[in-house]
């Protein structure tokens, strides 16, 4: 998937994000379905296109959040690129890797815009924060992250072009 | 490609997204923010729209079923109910039957009473004829007189184990010497399809409208002193040698439900009178 087809289908990633995901929502937490497909992405293509995706996704869901726009930009390229470093490159039928590094990036996405929100002038209580907001999400996002990484994992081999072998006559 | 340019990559991307939240926290993307984020706003609108209405569909689907549920446990609890109230309503029926009945046994306690309720109806047009639910075993007899609250109901005519017949006094083979109680005034009062008539009452006897008429004793079957009903029309004929009056009983015989029968009345026989007369005659 290239990064032209980034912007329809993290659109409507981000779309689904406002309309669907806050009926889902657990206490403050809803399942992050850019973050999720940001990682995924990252994690089968590498770091270097996820980038693309992840500074696609994160202004598309600044545009319609009250942050200030780059900030879930920035923190998922921190979080895409934390992930590159840790993981690398993720076989598209692996299991826990997928489910770690959406954790970490939920922490990582989250922190980061907690600490942009400090800067802005719009702190927030951390540890309530953390227990309201981060946690569920966590959970919510390693548990995506299951069907997630399978799901954009058979698109991503779909799309690539096979080997073709020689034919001996 | 190399660990060097994935690091150029980060920090190109890194920058990127700095610069654009620098402008950002400036407050100078607003107009540009605004630009990118109307079709996307717009179309969330859209899908907004459309899933809280299917959000509020599934609910009233809920709803729906929830209302369901709860409208057949209130049919339920409303038959329930009524089949409650039904019961209670007849048994507050019952009290106050037997409730009228108690008053009227204690206001005769000279009297000895067995409670029966009515079982059926004859079913031949012709006779006026009730079963009730007491028989010899609880010491019914026939000729016992069968009274209720109102007044006069008939007597006995017929004994089973458990059940009896009544002939009710409304019946045409019925009749009673009856007595004004106030004027004093006797007669019989005989069964008609239409009511009773109180036949044989004296032409000087002063009767009104309204009188009540009372068993008079008088032939040996059925005690003194029982109402029978109310006088309701008078009629006198010149060649008669007695005076009829229409009398209405207090009893609605078609709606008969508990009697009482005065088991400690014996009716007299006076048929052995009647046969020596004869004998007498053929004495010398």
């Amino acid at each position: 998937m290239g990064a032209y087809l980034s912007i329809p289908v993290l659109a409507v990633a981000v779309i689904l994000q406002a309309t669907v995901m806050p009926e889902l929502r657990i206490a403050g937490g809803a399942p992050d379905l850019v973050l999720l497909i940001v990682v995924a992405y990252s994690l089968l293509s590498g770091f270097e296109r996820g980038a693309v995706w992840a500074v696609v996704g994160g202004l598309l869901y600044d545009l319609l959040s009250s942050v200030p726009l780059g900030t879930t930009a920035l923190a998922l390229v921190v979080a895409t690129g934390v992930n590159g470093a840790v993981f690398g490159r993720v076989a598209p039928r692996s299991f826990f890797q997928p489910v770690l590094a959406a954790g970490l990036a939920t922490v990582i996405v989250h922190a980061a815009t907690l600490v942009v929100l400090a800067f802005s002038g719009r702190s927030l209580p951390l540890f309530q924060t953390l227990g309201y907001v981060t946690v569920p999400a966590l959970l919510y996002n390693m548990a995506g992250m299951v069907v997630f990484y399978r799901l954009i994992g058979a698109f991503f081999t779909a799309g690539r072009p096979r080997r073709v072998e020689s034919i001996q006559r | 490609m190399t660990r060097t340019n994935r690091f150029v990559v980060f920090v190109i991307s890194a920058v990127l997204c700095l610069i654009v939240l620098g402008i950002s926290l400036a407050g100078i993307s607003g107009p540009i923010e605004g630009l990118l984020a109307a079709p996307i706003q717009a179309v969330q609108g859209i899908v907004n729209g459309l899933v809280v209405r299917t959000g509020l569909f599934a609910q009233d689907l809920i709803t729906l079923q929830q209302l369901e549920s709860r409208n057949r446990d209130l049919e339920a609890a409303l038959a329930a109910f009524q089949a409650e109230v039904v019961e209670l309503r007849e048994i507050r029926h019952d009290y106050d039957r037997i409730a009228a009945l108690l008053e009227y046994t204690r206001s005769r306690q000279n009297e000895e009473y067995v409670v029966a309720d009515v079982i059926g109806r004859d079913i031949s047009a012709f006779t006026r004829v009730v079963f009730i639910n007491r028989g010899a075993r609880d010491g019914l007899t026939e000729g016992m007189p069968v009274v209720t609250e109102n007044g006069l109901v008939g007597r006995v005519i017929r004994v089973s184990a458990n059940a009896s017949q009544v002939l009710l006094i409304t019946d045409p083979n019925s009749a009673v010497n009856a007595r004004m109680l106030n004027s004093r005034a006797e007669g019989s009062v005989i069964g008609q399809s239409s009511g009773l008539r109180m036949t044989y009452i004296d032409l000087n006897a002063v009767i009104q409208v309204g009188d009540t008429v009372i068993t008079s004793g008088l032939g040996g079957n059925f005690p003194e002193g029982i109402i029978i009903g109310q006088v309701t029309s008078i009629r006198q004929f010149e060649f008669e040698l007695f005076q009829e009056a229409e009398v209405r009983s207090l009893n609605d015989f078609e709606r008969l439900e508990t009697v009482l029968v005065i088991t400690n009345f014996q009716p007299v026989d006076l048929s052995v009178f009647e046969e020596p007369a004869e004998t007498a005659g053929g004495l010398p």
